[in-house]
């Protein structure tokens, strides 16, 4: 310490004491006295200021956290490491707030090499704030030095979750390119645009990890997106994508848009701008087997014509609507193609924070930074859909998640379920929920309850939504949940992967993410409130088609709870099967039925020969070659229409037929069915002469129960490498016979 | 917050660290993309709308005190 330093404390001191003398400290309240002598003993001794926090941990932390923070942050300019990090772990809740402190009493200890206590000071301040962005970017620093790929993604999805900030998501998204850990299917995204979109893919690139995807990303090169669509040659389909979203801007693709046009100058530019979109796509189509998803126009001003919009007919609002509407009307016959409304997206931001003028006037970025991670969760759903990762089933809870308060204590009209709150929250989610079953999504009961005491309320509540019949399955008993949703899963006849769990209780959540870690378990927010909007903001329940099926599937689970019983009330399994009635139908597939086609071969796991995962374009492939033979299945019975459930290709040789694919919905397995499919496809190998039917099998992690069926069947094993067998069959040898309870409806025999 | 501690905030880095010197050569995140960032944290946290000339002037910590001082805002 410096003489001049020395002295100025030494004046300082003596001023000190001179205003001691003043003050007369113990007429001041005691908490005060407290304060200002341990300020003081901070100030002059902050080493042992950390011995009488250990000594006399209430008195002192009753002061206040401030003065922790004074403490902390004094060890820290001295340098007093140690102190400082037996004060940072001394007292819960904690002493010292400040988690910026924390962060440099950890990179200090770090340049002390000091790593373990660095970690134990971070962990720490995750206890202040678990929100703490710097104390997890440090962990996961660590942790990659550490050679931790798992636990270090585990961080950095952590810090994607509490700060969806660009820089934040970005850096992520750079760490985890760098890393490339991380397993899953790869997923090939391609981004044209009018404007600057790059901001967008480190958060599409985060939804597709929480996905399991882990994404390749394309971006044309700065208002390039034409050249890149009209050259067959160029990085675009050279990048093979499997999606490419379109992103234009309304004053890019029409610089002379005037909101003061008259009627006819609207509609010329109308059709025109529609003509541009459609030709690109159509481009595209012809180009690539990619599903193309062309985001919809929006605009940043408003309506030239103010409260007249709606009494005038050039409205430009009313004009952007109907632009909108004849791009989705012409794209819906497009199977491949979609028109996204990113309206919905804008809308929820707000479209003040969204769309923000001088974004877009001096980054040429006409989607703001709010509207980003929106903007990537809808975009998911496109390439989820795609990617077969849609769930089939939301399993769930009743008491304080169907209804409010608990049955089995205020009885069936004591629960919180009606037209005013508390009640109108879970009428509302109920509602929402009952929305989802007509896309085919099924929905199931999984509660701890008195059976008699839960079924009152969904039987006879008054304001019950989803009733008895639209419940697939039902589970209300005392076993533990992970048994009964494992139950679901097998009445259903669907993978646990195909299943959601809602449930307001996180023990119970917390059991099913541990035991059924494949089931998607939802974070359900304490307030009810917000009950509908978690619903509606998932993104597992998209269809790049409602087929027949999906609108069906709900009275078929109904009709196979039917099955059930009756296959309970049956003396034998004969009679049983017998009873069913089954009607089999096989048919060359024609193209009206191409898109449940390819829903079934993306979709179907365990009654899947080969697995192979044909798109729209390969299907209908086959169905236009004359080498090959598309069939498919129709399935009904005593209790219902189970629609198409069934398809095989067969590739056509001169004196063998191959197939090449054979699979079936897995709520139609254990019946013959398969059985009376076969003997079809055999019975046109016998019409068209030839010598040898060959039957390909590659196992799968999922195919395990067909492993036997060609050996089943007939067939020989003739040659077998790796997962893959081929099976051979002598036709005219050894005939397939169907079932005698199966029936085959006769008009549709024959080639 | 003070303009260290927004710009400490946007690029995730110790306020500590920022000097009036700090720019886009001294801190990694401070990319283009970053620096659009920067501008709306000012913007919000100053209660001012930056005419883009000036947005792009920003170049430093230093310039951007001199910037919004230009504004108005008392720092």
């Amino acid at each position: 310490m410096s003489e001049s330093r020395h002295s100025q404390t030494l004046s300082h001191n003596e001023v000190a004491n001179a205003i001691d003398a003043f003050s007369l400290p113990s007429e001041l309240p005691s908490d005060v006295r407290l304060r200002h002598a341990f300020e003081r003993l901070i100030l002059t001794a902050p080493k042992r200021a950390v011995e009488v926090v250990a000594t006399y941990p209430d008195q002192i932390t009753g002061l206040g956290p401030g003065i922790g923070n004074l403490l902390g942050r004094v060890l820290l300019e001295q340098k007093l490491l140690k102190d400082a990090t037996q004060l940072f772990e001394l007292v819960k809740p904690r002493f010292v707030t400040d988690v910026l402190l924390y962060t440099r009493l950890a990179r200090a200890l770090i340049q002390d090499e000091n790593v373990e206590q660095a970690k134990q000071v971070m962990m720490s301040a995750l206890d202040v704030d678990p929100g703490c962005l710097s104390a997890i970017r440090l962990l996961y620093e660590l942790t990659v030095k550490d050679g931790k790929c798992e636990d270090a993604d585990r961080w950095l999805a952590r810090m994607a979750e509490v700060d969806q900030s660009y820089t934040a998501v970005s850096y992520v998204h750079k760490e985890r390119q760098r890393n490339s850990a991380g397993q899953g299917h790869g997923v090939r995204i391609a981004l044209l645009s009018s404007y600057v979109l790059d901001w967008l893919v480190p958060y599409l690139d985060l939804e597709c990890r929480k996905a399991g995807l882990i994404p390749k990303f394309y971006q044309a090169p700065f208002n390039q997106y034409t050249q890149q669509v009209l050259n067959s040659e160029s990085d675009l389909y050279r990048f093979k994508p499997e999606v490419i979203f379109v992103a234009l801007g309304l004053e890019d693709v029409w610089p002379q848009i005037a909101v003061a046009w008259k009627e006819e100058e609207f509609t010329r530019a109308r059709e025109a701008i529609t003509d541009q979109v459609l030709g690109l796509v159509r481009e595209i189509e012809s180009r690539s087997g990619a599903l193309t998803v062309v985001h919809s126009f929006t605009v940043f001003g408003q309506e030239g014509q103010g409260i007249l919009q709606n009494r005038v007919s050039n409205s430009f609002s009313k004009w952007l609507a109907a632009l909108n509407d004849n791009l989705a009307e012409a794209l819906r016959t497009h199977e491949r193609s979609f028109l996204m409304p990113l309206d919905s997206v804008i809308e929820w931001v707000g479209r003040e924070r969204s769309c923000q003028a001088k974004m877009w006037y001096m980054a040429g970025m006409r989607i703001a930074e709010p509207a980003l991670p929106e903007l990537a969760r809808y975009s998911i759903r496109y390439i989820k859909a795609l990617k077969g990762l849609t769930r089939k089933c939301i399993v769930l809870d009743l008491d304080g998640t169907l209804w409010g308060g608990i049955v089995g204590e205020v009885g069936a009209e004591g629960v919180a379920l009606g037209p005013s709150a508390p009640g109108i929250e879970y009428v509302d989610f109920q509602r929402a929920l009952l929305g989802l079953t007509r896309r085919g999504i099924l929905l199931a009961v999984c509660s701890k309850n008195n059976s008699d005491d839960a079924m009152a309320v969904i039987r006879a509540h008054p304001h019950m939504v989803i009733r008895e019949e639209q419940f697939a399955a039902m589970k209300i008993n005392w076993k533990n949940k992970a048994d009964n949703i494992r139950e679901i899963a097998r009445d259903l006849n669907i993978g646990l992967d195909s299943l959601v769990f809602i449930d307001d209780n996180p023990n119970e959540r917390e059991l099913i993410r541990q035991l059924l870690p494949e089931v998607l378990t939802v974070d359900l927010p304490r307030d009810p409130s917000l009950y509908r909007r978690t619903l509606e903001g998932m993104t597992d329940f998209d269809l790049l088609a409602l087929t027949k099926e999906d609108e069906m599937r709900a009275a078929q689970y109904q009709a196979n709870a039917k099955r059930q019983a009756a296959k309970n009330a049956a003396v034998s399994l004969d009679e049983y099967l017998q009873s069913l009635e089954i009607r089999v139908s096989v048919h060359l597939a024609s193209r009206e039925v191409l898109s449940r086609l390819v829903q079934l071969f993306n979709k179907t796991n365990q009654f899947n020969l080969t697995t192979k995962r044909y798109q729209l374009e390969e299907v209908a492939q086959f169905m236009k070659s004359d080498d090959h033979l598309v069939y498919d299945l129709y399935v009904t019975d005593r209790f219902g229409d189970h629609g198409l459930v069934g398809t095989a290709v067969v590739r056509k040789g001169s004196d063998e037929w191959r197939i090449d694919s054979l699979l079936m919905s897995c709520r139609v397995m254990g019946l013959g069915i398969e059985t009376a499919f076969l003997e079809r496809i055999y019975a046109d190998a016998v019409e068209a002469q030839v010598s040898r039917l060959i039957g390909e099998f590659v196992q799968s992690k999922k195919n395990q129960p067909v492993k036997e069926f060609y050996a089943q069947h007939g067939f020989s094993l003739l040659q077998d490498t790796d997962n893959r067998q081929d099976w051979v069959l002598d036709v005219g040898a050894s005939p397939v016979v169907k079932p005698s309870w199966i029936q085959i409806n006769i008009d549709e025999v024959g080639l | 917050m003070s303009v260290e501690e927004v710009v400490a905030k946007v690029f995730s880095v110790d306020p500590s660290e920022i000097t009036d010197q700090s720019s886009k050569e001294t801190i990694a995140e401070w990319d283009s993309m970053g620096h659009l960032s920067l501008i709306t944290s000012l913007e919000d946290q100053f209660k001012v709308s930056l005419a883009i000339a000036d947005a792009m002037e920003m170049t430093n910590v230093g310039q951007i005190k001199m910037v919004l001082k230009n504004y108005g805002v008392s720092l």
